[in-house]
């Protein structure tokens, strides 16, 4: 069967893609290594309109069952190449299993950026962590860190706080860069402490974390670190297909598309906007499927 | 019939997807909270030798994180 359109993810891109184009008449089909993506990770939603408070989890649950209602198949799989033919694209997958499409809308998102500092790759689960809300609920009582400053790292603190008895923020700069409403939610946290103008440069443990040392000579003792310093896309399989990057993210027209023909992509992996959240994400897959439509029926 | 158990904290997605892995496999399972269940989290330390969730114990077979083809693996070979 050869799809109109083929959308690898399935977090909020993806999916906001696949309601759209399964809407457009298309014959869509879905190919992630899991379904909500990274919106899964997410403790508490504030800012997705007409749900505030809800998790990330239940959120992307949401997502997936309105899209189930469109009957979209949603199959688990890991890319690994794409080809480009006459008619369109032939996806490989791990399992090797081949799928044909006249269209693809890229929406792989991002994976946890590393601190790459010695003994980081040691400790991890054993101290060093990066999804805080699977993680977090284990440090009950005890003192953890979170190494960055944006929203991740000052949401993530928020809901450490609940379990931990301390929460250090560990940032390189002087202002936190999360949005201002949560900036002032940490701050007024007595057991959230901000340590500025500082990065982890070793982790420290035995069997488990036992403390991280900064490049300001100091040593903090803790259980726990998570790190939250952003994210770096996921663009490999792209990039084999000579998709062209600006400053790193898939360089994007109005309309989502690449600079390969019917190979559009939308989410966080992008250069539409700098904004990177659920109702962006949402809103670059819809663009893309109405841009794999136009493609499609000006063929 | 291999006992499976699932140590999980309620707020971790790669838990419930885990969890509703299983559940379409129908596969009984032992759900632990170990957010709750502090003793439960020290076994699942000491049984996974780090402090990640979910961990996913099948038989013998130790599974951290959620990995659909280790935990295949794991089902297949407690039915031999």
């Amino acid at each position: 069967m050869i799809y109109d359109v083929l959308i690898i993810g399935g977090g909020a891109a993806g999916l906001g893609a696949a309601l759209y184009s399964a809407r457009f008449g298309m014959k869509t089909v879905m190919l992630s290594k899991d379904f909500g993506g990274t919106g899964n990770v997410a403790h508490q939603v504030d800012n997705w309109i007409g749900e505030p408070g809800i998790s990330g989890m239940n959120l992307m649950k949401k997502f997936i069952n309105h899209v189930k209602q469109y009957k979209v198949p949603m199959i688990t799989g890991e890319v690994m190449s794409i080809k480009k033919g006459k008619s369109g694209f032939k996806v490989l997958t791990k399992d090797k299993k081949t799928y044909e499409s006249k269209t693809v809308i890229y929406a792989v998102g991002m994976d946890y950026r590393k601190l790459k500092v010695p003994r980081e790759k040691e400790f991890e689960g054993k101290g060093v962590h990066y999804c805080y809300t699977c993680d977090g609920p284990l440090y009950g009582g005890k003192v953890v860190g979170v190494v960055g400053g944006g929203d991740s790292a000052c949401l993530g603190s928020l809901m450490l706080k609940d379990y931990a008895k301390k929460v250090y923020i560990i940032y390189r700069k002087d202002k936190l860069g999360a949005e201002p409403i949560t900036v002032k939610n940490v701050q007024k946290e007595k057991k959230i402490k901000v340590i500025y103008n500082s990065n982890v440069v070793e982790i420290v443990g035995d069997k488990f974390v036992t403390s991280v040392k900064l490049d300001t000579g100091k040593e903090i003792k803790l259980d726990g670190v998570f790190v939250q310093i952003g994210h770096i896309p996921l663009t490999s399989i792209a990039k084999e297909l000579g998709i062209g990057l600006d400053h790193g993210l898939i360089k994007v027209d109005k309309n989502q598309e690449t600079n390969v023909n019917g190979f559009f992509a939308a989410g966080d992996l992008t250069n539409a906007t700098g904004l990177k959240q659920f109702i962006t994400s949402v809103a670059e897959g819809s663009i893309a499927a109405q841009g794999a439509y136009y493609y499609i029926t000006k063929q | 019939m291999t006992k499976v158990k699932v140590y999980s904290t309620p707020t971790c997605p790669y838990c419930t997807m885990a969890k509703d892995f299983l559940k379409d496999l129908d596969v009984e399972f032992e759900d632990i909270d170990v957010a709750e269940d502090h003793e439960a989290a020290k076994e699942m330390v000491e049984k996974s030798g780090q402090m990640g969730v979910p961990v996913i114990v099948i038989g013998d077979e130790v599974i951290v994180g959620f990995n659909k083809p280790a935990i295949e693996k794991a089902l297949e070979k407690s039915k031999k």
